[in-house]
């Protein structure tokens, strides 16, 4: 869950709230809780769907396994394909991110290429790594969020969250979607970790009380900024969040700490990066016949295919180079392409993993 | 071989992370830059003029630095500043107040705000004045005088505010996002003023009469947007807060004055340590001293769903500063007078500034969003929106007021 918490972190960020706040006004702050029942359906989903994995099996292992030798590479393929993109987008959204905050006119491709390497090096060494670096750097992150959470509720005018009607909760619920697609890709690109998570695979429970915990947390991220300043200017904002860092002064004495916190989230970045270069090689390697299961090979070793390992990196950056050449086009990739593209495809894989499976056992 | 690919590999990527060229081209030392602490924005045909200026010790020379430059945008006006200006390299990450001329908030704001919202090194927050009847570049050049100049006397402004409680600074994001919501809003007005101050001794006659006299003379200077030159002589000039600039569609349509300002203070819920002086039966003026305050305001819907009126009634609460006679606070009747005019001169400041909302037609004090607050079903199914209703809304106004303490003196 250290994990699932941290790279939540990037498209948190990236998407809220002004992504929907245009949808939703200043209701957009019930959107994260409005999403709450088709978690719970997808979280059941995910838990059955992960009960069925053997020790030290993976989401591609058992798409291979479910839907046997030819479907099931044809899906690993689609699998790694839309893992390359998503992690290509990613490096993109990350680079944008250091751009429009801290480095105005600077070359997106120097950014995407750096931590397109650094994800690389994570993705060449072993998963259980990552877990443990997402242990190291939760606290951090998560301080950071409630420190400025805390100072940023001295500035919330509540006129800008209520009244709430009635008529708000169809916008509500079609913003939701955007927690939805946050919450349920990070659940799924976890499960490619084949038991490394905490209590997973199958565990619901625990399954539910993080997704509740990441509701409070980003209802309150969206309190805070929609609150401070108002739906109609947070819909406007690139990254709302980052300009709340940017106003908030400590103490009368510290200000402008918006670089600091903008360079911490390059953690999230990083370890969602290097999550999805690491899942997308695995499931290459698998639909290649390859075990790729790490076996504490040296990092430059490139033997048993792990030359797809800095191939995956390098179509990545490629993606994330060419996706979005310009601030507009990221938009709409941020927007409306890809959540549009992940929750089809996380929720359309579970739901086909399972009716197979169930089809399979059937007399 | 592969250590020392690996070595090599890191130390290719050295050079990136050592602050000089590649993406860290913004890197400086501190003792080269020149802090800016206020900009002045200003209009000029086909563009637009911005002043710079920094705070005492902010930059090499100890002196406070102010800057003007034109360009057709303020990026390439601040361009401008940057590479014609004899000074180090200029920092504005730290600008605190934006300044606008009253001809720049009457040709429209727009753009300004546009560029507060996209520019990285401007807090969104950041509080915006206009200068009543003349340029920001105007006041910031010849504000104040030696190491106090216009950054100073903004950080001294905005202590004092602090200290009387609720202030009323609107900074751009709430700007905008009263546009958005309400399409209009207040922007505290501050004037280009004579500076209180005692003439130098060379100047004074010498006796303790004709001290206080120029005292006298000097404080009435204050409140004055005309000294003439006899400001000049005393203490140069200074910027005071003085209303609230009205602004509709981006444009500043007219003021409200410092009186008039306490009502708006009233209607916001922001109400500030502030003076009223009224008279007492006798014509003696007692000066009462506003401590607390505020107001609910009430929709009055006709029967058809419409509105037709509001219903505002505020509550004051101040005690006796100074009066000119004194004055029995123990008699009830007494007090009660004085209570009454209280809650006369309050309910027509904040007449006098609903008034105006409805003359304008411009809801500057976001009334609608307290109406919809209150009602918001039938808020939103209003056949017209508020700004049409609003000139034609009929207009209840009630004051409760009492006196707190007459401050240690049982008259």
């Amino acid at each position: 869950m250290a994990l699932c918490t941290v790279i939540l972190m990037a498209p948190a960020l990236r998407l809220f709230p002004s992504g929907y706040t245009a949808l939703a006004g200043r209701a957009a702050w019930l959107s994260a809780p409005a999403a709450i029942p088709l978690m719970l359906l997808y979280i059941w989903l995910i838990s059955r769907l992960m009960d069925k994995m053997k020790e030290n099996e993976g989401l591609a292992e058992l798409t291979l396994r479910i839907l046997g030798k030819k479907a099931g590479k044809a899906v690993l393929l689609l699998i790694s394909a839309w893992l390359l993109l998503f992690g290509g987008f990613v490096l993109r959204s990350g680079a944008d991110r250091l751009i429009t905050t801290i480095f105005p006119d600077s070359d997106p491709a120097v950014f995407t290429a750096v931590m397109g390497f650094i994800g690389l090096v994570a993705a060449l060494g072993p998963a259980r790594s990552l877990v443990r670096i997402a242990k190291l750097v939760r606290p951090v992150v998560l301080s950071v969020l409630s420190l400025v959470l805390v100072f940023a509720f001295f500035s919330i005018d509540f006129t800008n969250l209520l009244p709430v009607v009635a008529q708000d909760a169809g916008p509500v619920f079609q913003a939701s979607m955007t927690v939805t697609e946050i919450i349920a890709v990070m659940l799924f690109l976890s499960c490619f970790l084949g038991g490394l998570t905490d209590k997973a695979p199958g565990c619901f429970r625990a399954y539910c009380v993080w997704m509740l915990l990441m509701v409070l947390l980003l209802t309150l991220l969206d309190m805070a900024i929609v609150g401070t300043f108002g739906a109609e200017l947070t819909s406007r904002l690139t990254r709302p969040f980052f300009s709340l860092v940017r106003n908030l002064v400590f103490f009368k004495s510290l200000e402008r700490m918006e670089a600091l916190v903008v360079a911490l989230w390059i953690f999230p970045d990083f370890l969602l990066v290097s999550l999805v270069l690491f899942s997308a090689q695995h499931t290459l390697r698998l639909l290649m016949g390859e075990s790729p299961a790490f076996r504490g090979e040296p990092l430059l070793n490139i033997s048993r295919k792990r030359w797809l390992v800095p191939v995956c990196a390098a179509v990545s950056v490629t993606c994330g180079i060419l996706i979005a050449p310009n601030h507009i086009s990221l938009d709409f990739w941020s927007e409306k392409l890809i959540p549009l593209i992940n929750l089809l495809f996380v929720f359309s894989l579970v739901c086909l993993l399972l009716l197979v499976d169930r089809l399979k056992k059937r007399p | 071989m592969k250590k020392l690919l690996s070595v090599l590999l890191i130390l290719s990527f050295l050079p990136s992370f050592s602050g000089c060229g590649s993406i860290y081209t913004n890197y400086r030392e501190i003792e080269q830059l020149l802090v800016i602490q206020t900009m002045g924005l200003d209009y000029i045909p086909g563009g637009v003029r911005i002043s710079l200026a920094s705070a005492a010790g902010s930059g090499p020379e100890s002196e406070p630095v102010c800057l003007s430059s034109a360009g057709v945008s303020i990026t390439a006006a601040m361009e401008r500043a940057q590479n014609y200006s004899n000074e180090d390299d200029l920092f504005f990450a730290h600008i605190n107040t934006v300044i606008l001329g009253e001809e720049a908030a009457r040709q429209g704001i727009d753009s300004y705000l546009s560029f507060i919202c996209r520019s990285p090194h401007i807090r969104i927050d950041m509080p915006l004045f206009i200068v009543k009847d003349t340029t920001a570049e105007e006041l910031m050049s010849s504000a104040g005088r030696n190491q106090n100049r216009i950054s100073e006397i903004m950080n001294t402004l905005y202590d004092n505010l602090e200290r009387q409680g609720e202030n009323c600074i609107f900074g751009a994001n709430e700007v905008i996002r009263n546009f958005e919501r309400y399409g209009s809003s207040l922007i505290c007005a501050i004037e280009y003023a004579d500076a209180a101050e005692i003439p130098s001794a060379s100047e004074n006659s010498g006796t303790a009469e004709n001290g206080a006299k120029n005292q006298q003379a000097g404080n009435q200077r204050a409140g004055s947007s005309s000294g003439g030159e006899s400001g000049q002589k005393s203490g140069g000039k200074t910027a005071a807060i003085n209303g609230y600039g009205v602004l509709k569609a981006g444009r500043l349509l007219s003021y409200i004055d410092a009186e008039d300002a306490v009502g708006v203070g009233f209607l916001l819920n922001r109400v500030g340590v502030d003076e009223i002086i009224v008279e007492d039966q006798a014509g003696s003026k007692v000066t009462l001293e506003i401590s607390q305050g505020g107001s609910q305001i009430r929709p009055l819907w006709a029967e058809d769903g419409s509105l037709h009126g509001l219903d505002v009634s505020a509550e004051v609460s101040a005690s006796v500063a100074d009066m000119e006679k004194s004055g029995n606070l123990d008699s009830p009747e007494y007090s009660d007078y004085i209570t009454s005019r209280l809650e006369a001169a309050v309910s027509s400041r904040i007449s006098a500034v609903l008034r105006l909302s409805q003359k304008l037609s411009a809801d500057f004090l976001g009334l609608a969003g307290r109406i919809e607050t209150q009602a918001p079903e039938k808020f939103r199914a209003m056949a017209e929106s508020f700004e049409q209703c609003l000139p034609d809304l009929e207009l209840r106004i009630s004051v409760s007021g009492e006196l707190s303490h007459s401050n240690d003196i049982k008259d």
